[in-house]
């Protein structure tokens, strides 16, 4: 027997434990006779025996045994910073951005935050014929949230229905800003939308209501809407 | 503490160098006096193991620090594996070791050497990553079941098993010298206290 069968197999623990055959036992023997260092390692196995037997001892042993792996894994961790890091991002830019007013058919939801603000006013959008000017809305002082009704020119019971808010930049451009999906009609055929004021930034807007189900170039209600 | 079997002179060099040897088998003596349950007894076994050592040093059968370690540290282990084997033979359902450790816990105060092993038991099972990991060392070290019973029972290779045991005693070692508890000078200290 030499040291490296010795480390490989574990021989001290199982000589310890009577766990060697006569001639492995043997061999060990002989082995730490000529090489008395070999009684460090057997002290230091002896150590760790008891170490773990005073922990059982004292009731400790099994809780030990019983913890669960809290710290997480490189890429649970790693994951857990680029979460964290895009919703820094996420907010950073609807903080920052100077255009966000958002829309939502739920009656309450006027923003990110889902506040319940109060309905400051309330506008209609009906289409009529010919070009109409753009509708004047006004931003109320405090923060509060803008109701918008509009009549779809199509009218589908049941039917669901799908709004986009667009800025119009000053070249005539738009810019999506919001799309929202799963809209639906009440009894009086209205769909209602929510703006919350804080977002709402002086600027002329589109809104295009569209049943859902639609192919994207069928014709669709919009509006103009014009914040101060 | 008496050195039986030493002229006067010697004595005291002996008592000293005694209670080194002691001090380094601290981890035997104290295992010894677990499957013996009973503390004096262990510390008579080793006194008389080294006595002996002593003895035999002094008749020239021994010649160095090293071997007189060697033989002080293979008597007591023989003891102690014979004590095991009288323990075991008394042993017949797998429960019985928690209750003679129990007893044994109970009859023998913890020293101060079992706490700071203690301390770095727990702190290498918290190291142990996957907590089976952990179950796995302390069945094998402290309830001795085979590898073979630990491999069939976690389903796991002989390799596995092999990275996980090796890494904790590596890892129990360096534990230990970092706090200052591994054996210390045990081959080292000076053999002038015995050879002028």
């Amino acid at each position: 027997m030499d040291r490296l069968q010795i480390d490989a197999e574990h021989v001290i623990a199982r000589y310890l434990a009577g766990q060697l055959s006569a001639a492995e036992e043997n061999g060990f023997e002989e082995y730490a006779a000529g090489h008395p260092e070999i009684f460090r390692e057997v002290e230091s196995t002896l150590r760790m025996k008891e170490g773990l037997a005073v922990l059982r001892d004292r009731g400790e042993l099994q809780a030990l045994l019983r913890v669960r792996d809290w710290r997480p894994s490189f890429a649970a961790a790693a994951a857990a910073v680029l979460v964290v890091l895009a919703l820094g991002v996420w907010t950073w830019r609807h903080a920052v951005a100077p255009i966000t007013p958002v829309m939502a058919g739920l009656p309450g939801f006027v923003g990110r935050d889902s506040g319940s603000l109060p309905v400051a006013a309330t506008y209609i959008l009906v289409r009529s014929r010919g070009e109409s000017p753009a509708a004047e809305i006004r931003t109320p002082a405090q923060r509060a949230a803008i109701q918008i009704r509009i009549l779809p020119s199509v009218f589908v019971m049941g039917g669901r229905y799908r709004a986009t808010l667009q800025r119009i930049d000053a070249d005539g451009g738009k810019t999506l800003v919001r799309d929202i999906g799963g809209l639906e009609a009440a009894a009086d055929r209205f769909v209602t939308l929510y703006l919350d004021s804080a977002q709402l930034t002086t600027g002329r807007y589109e809104i295009a209501l569209a049943e859902s189900d639609s192919p994207a170039s069928s014709e669709s209600d919009r509006f103009t809407i014009r914040a101060q | 503490m008496q050195l039986t079997g030493l002229g006067m002179e010697e004595a005291p060099r002996g008592e000293v160098l005694t209670q080194e040897i002691l001090r380094d088998m601290a981890g035997l003596q104290l295992q010894l006096a677990r499957v013996t349950r009973d503390r004096e007894l262990a510390a008579d076994i080793l006194q008389d193991a080294v006595v002996t050592a002593l003895q035999k040093l002094r008749a020239g059968e021994i010649s160095d620090r090293a071997q007189l370690d060697g033989y002080v540290y293979r008597v007591a282990l023989n003891h102690f594996r014979n004590h095991l084997r009288k323990d075991k033979s008394h042993i017949s359902d797998r429960d019985a070791p928690a209750d003679l450790a129990d007893t044994a816990a109970r009859e023998l105060p913890e020293s101060l050497g079992q706490a700071q092993w203690a301390r770095v038991a727990k702190q290498l099972l918290n190291e142990i990553r996957p907590v089976r990991d952990r179950d796995l060392l302390v069945r094998f070290y402290l309830n001795e079941e085979s590898k073979e019973q630990l491999c069939e029972s976690f389903g796991l290779s002989e390799l596995h098993f092999n990275r996980v045991i090796f890494r904790a005693r590596g890892r129990f070692k360096e534990l230990l010298k970092r706090r200052g508890l591994a054996r210390s000078d045990f081959w080292s200290i000076a053999f002038i206290l015995l050879v002028p």
